[in-house]
């Protein structure tokens, strides 16, 4: 990575305070009661007054204001999150090859901000061989460059067994986290199998994965000859390749649609050369994985 | 089949790098993807479709260089030229010329210069026109050429070449042969003039100068029988030799000699003699015995001629005229030229042979130089103050002046000087009392012009034209040689089918880069260069 343009730039990085600016308010109008749902613990903060609305609560009109201006206000107030995060970044030689991973650091380390944002713990991991690297589990804005300097050394491990490395979880951390997974997936043991453990224990888990159009390029008007990135493996394929490759990859997405379905994960799949900042407003806000 | 430049095959050796090229870019392209995991599903291809367009390539780009190569290479098949519509010119000049000798030389020549043409375009058909010269100048040839040249072309002859003693006098579009000489020097007596001390000098002109060799062995003049005076030219090419004092009865013999054994010697003794005469003027005056005026005798004087009276022996002599002064008149069937000095009333001058002559008439007896014209002739005129005492006019007859009869001096009142064909007249008397004429300079201009009219013009030495010319004629026709009949011929030659080979050759070669660029320029551009680009940057 030291050749490549610096992971974390003072572009990306004023772009996650507009981020954490932009999730906030987003968190405001859905309402807290989503959020707090199953939680305890945590700080209530004023966050500002709106119009009242028909269906209020009337303890939360502010008098005083009524009072001077004649007119009917609400107050608003925001919860201090209190959860831990832990994002799992895949950092397989899959993950360099396409492009993928530079996407999935950045969108671990927004992932870690907006959780240090309001107020909780981050940390992130590495999980590609089969390993599991832990960063330290940082709180305030102040230290969340701690997880960043994990990211930016990943290994390019030749194998990416995540299910491997997810059974190393629960030896590592503690339950009832928020667990994002960050993996392009493409893997025999692509965590299927142990992610459901993994909400059985108590944690929140949500498997984003990251595709590439350039995954299905080869072969798309002549034969050619691929190579896996971490195998080695070569495989001769012919003109129309690449569309039977892109149909894999639907079934992937619905396998796993339909895991998270019965398991009550979220699983979601993400253009890796879409922004992070899309990413996280657009993608993972309406996905319910960023309240 | 032959190959103009067999060099151009050295382009083949580019051939292996062409194969080295299609080696690499037929090599199977590996894709590096994340993971072949979604392309397992995909049925294995067919190992043969990575080589398609690479050995189509190669076989594309095989065959341009090689076509190419061999059109460079200009090849052409060794066939034997047709008939060529071939016209020779031959210079009627040079054919006369030839003439000169034995009669057959220039028909020899010809034959030789044919059989020469010939051997260098086998099958020529060869036509033989006479290039007509209305004269020996070199200036009248071109119209008759150029005549000629529209001829030859009417009847489809392709290659007109002329063939000349002298080519260059051909047109610069029409290629000229002929022997492969420089022109021979020639020299020629231009002219004879005389000094004021009585000396001739002869100027020689040399038209070509020649070679160093051939310097050494001059030209001389020979004057008479006398000995050679040798010749010096400068640079302009002329020479002046005197001659001493050519007399008037004795002309003089100039010829030019060169020593024996020179190239030049015979043209020399052929054209290059002449003969200087002493013509014109007067020298003496015959008078019939009456004695002159002192006025008369200062203007002879002033002339110097001699004034005498005339002698038995002097009829028939060269350079005298007579005078014949009041009422003597001449017999008409005499030729001296006359010289009427105050002739009296009544006196016929001139002979029939000049339209019956002069008239003269009474008139008016004197009048003053002002009120004297000046005829077409004159070329001085009396003071104005001057007295002239002319008793008599002159009457002048048309059939005289149809004859060649001028008027010299007039007045009113009539003719006072006139001339005409052997005679002169002049109506005033220097000697008459009251006349100041005798003072005048217009008297002996006027006299000298009279004697000099009478003489045949003013005393000078004539030059004869040439003594026994003869066109030059060298004694063996020199023929072009091979090389100036190739080249000749060469470059008027119509293109041959040899070269077609080469034309398809070159057409194929463009066809075939032509789609060797289409191909490559396609989808096999990038994967060939990038081919190469990873291939030669591997360590």
């Amino acid at each position: 990575m030291s050749g490549d343009a610096p992971l974390f730039d003072a572009a990306f990085l004023a772009a996650l305070e507009r981020l954490s600016l932009a999730c906030g308010r987003l968190r405001v109008r859905e309402g807290e009661g989503r959020l707090a749902r199953g939680r305890r613990g945590g700080r209530v903060e004023f966050a500002g007054h709106r119009v009242y609305a028909d269906g209020d609560d009337p303890r939360l009109v502010d008098w005083p204001v009524y009072q001077r201006t004649g007119r009917l206000y609400v107050k608003e107030f925001e919860r201090e999150d209190e959860r831990s995060v832990l994002v799992l970044v895949d950092d397989s030689a899959s993950m360099e090859t396409a492009g993928a991973y530079r996407t999935a650091a950045r969108l671990a380390f927004a992932l870690c901000y907006l959780a240090v944002a309001r107020g909780g713990r981050a940390r992130v991991a590495l999980c590609g061989g089969g390993r599991l690297t832990l960063s330290p589990e940082v709180s305030g804005k102040g230290r969340v460059s701690r997880c960043a300097g994990l990211l930016e050394s990943p290994g390019f491990a030749a194998g990416s067994d995540l299910d491997a490395a997810l059974l190393r979880v629960p030896r590592a951390v503690r339950g009832g986290r928020d667990l994002v997974l960050v993996s392009d997936l493409l893997s025999e043991h692509d965590g299927r199998a142990t992610v459901p453990a993994l909400v059985r224990r108590g944690d929140a888990v949500a498997v984003l994965r990251l595709h590439s159009s350039a995954i299905t390029q080869a072969g798309a008007h002549s034969a050619a000859v691929i190579e896996d990135a971490e195998t080695g493996e070569r495989l001769l394929v012919d003109r129309g390749a690449s569309t039977l490759a892109a149909e894999h990859l639907t079934r992937l997405d619905a396998a796993w649609s339909l895991s998270a379905e019965g398991h009550r994960f979220r699983y979601l799949a993400l253009d890796a050369g879409r922004p992070v900042e899309a990413l996280v407003l657009e993608d993972l806000v309406r996905a319910g994985v960023v309240a | 089949m032959t190959l103009a430049h067999p060099a151009a095959l050295l382009l083949l050796a580019f051939l292996p790098l062409i194969w080295w090229l299609h080696r690499i870019a037929s090599r199977p392209r590996v894709t590096r993807v994340p993971s072949v995991l979604p392309y397992r599903d995909a049925p294995p291809a067919d190992p043969r479709a990575l080589r398609r367009r690479a050995d189509l390539l190669l076989v594309t780009a095989s065959a341009a260089l090689v076509t190419a190569a061999l059109a460079a290479a200009a090849p052409g098949f060794e066939t034997r030229p047709g008939p060529i519509a071939f016209l020779a010119l031959y210079d009627d000049a040079w054919n006369a010329a030839a003439a000169t000798g034995d009669g057959t030389l220039g028909r020899r020549a010809l034959e030789r210069a044919e059989r020469a043409l010939r051997e260098v375009v086998p099958g020529v058909s060869i036509e033989t026109i006479a290039v007509e010269r209305s004269s020996a100048g070199a200036s009248s040839s071109e119209p008759a050429l150029a005549m000629a040249l529209a001829r030859a072309h009417a009847a489809g002859a392709a290659t007109v070449v002329f063939v000349s003693a002298r080519p260059e006098r051909a047109e610069g579009r029409v290629p000229a042969i002929g022997p492969g000489v420089p022109p021979l020097p020639d020299w020629g007596i231009e002219a004879v003039r005389e000094a004021e001390d009585g000396i001739a000098w002869v100027t020689v002109r040399r038209t070509a100068a020649p070679s160093a060799a051939d310097a050494e062995r001059p030209v001389a003049l020979c004057v008479d029988d006398g000995p050679p005076r040798p010749l010096n030219f400068d640079g302009a090419g002329v020479s002046r030799v005197a001659i001493g004092a050519v007399l008037r009865d004795t002309p003089t013999r100039l010829r030019l000699t060169s020593p024996s054994g020179s190239p030049w010697s015979d043209a020399l003794a052929a054209d290059d003699a002449t003969l200087v005469r002493r013509v014109g003027g007067i020298d003496r005056i015959l008078t019939s015995g009456i004695p002159a005026g002192p006025a008369l005798l200062r203007a002879v004087a002033a002339c110097d001629v001699e004034l005498r009276p005339a002698r038995a022996d002097d009829a028939g002599s060269t350079g005298t005229a007579r005078l014949l002064t009041g009422s003597e008149s001449g017999a008409s069937s005499d030729s001296m030229p006359t010289l009427f000095l105050a002739p009296a009333a009544g006196v016929r001058i001139g002979n029939e042979r000049s339209g019956g002559g002069v008239a003269v008439a009474v008139g008016a007896a004197e009048t003053t130089g002002a009120d004297v014209l000046g005829g077409p002739g004159a070329d001085v005129l009396p003071a104005p103050r001057t007295m002239l005492a002319a008793p008599v006019r002159l009457r002048i007859r048309d059939s005289a002046l149809g004859s060649g009869a001028e008027v010299l001096w007039s007045d009113a009142l009539g003719v006072l000087a006139a001339r005409g064909d052997g005679w002169a007249a002049i109506a005033a008397d220097p000697d008459a009392p009251g006349s100041t004429w005798g003072g005048d300079a217009s008297l002996p201009v006027l006299l000298k012009s009279m004697l000099d009219h009478l003489g045949g013009g003013p005393e000078r030495l004539l030059l004869d034209a040439g003594v026994g010319a003869a066109p030059l004629a060298p004694e063996s026709l020199e023929l072009p040689t091979r090389d100036e009949l190739l080249r000749a011929v060469a470059a008027k030659r119509p293109p041959s089918m040899s070269s077609v080979p080469g034309r398809v050759l070159t057409a194929a070669a463009a066809l075939l880069l032509l789609a060797l660029f289409g191909l490559v320029s396609g989808a096999g551009r990038s994967r060939v260069f990038r081919a190469v680009r990873e291939r030669t940057a591997a360590p």
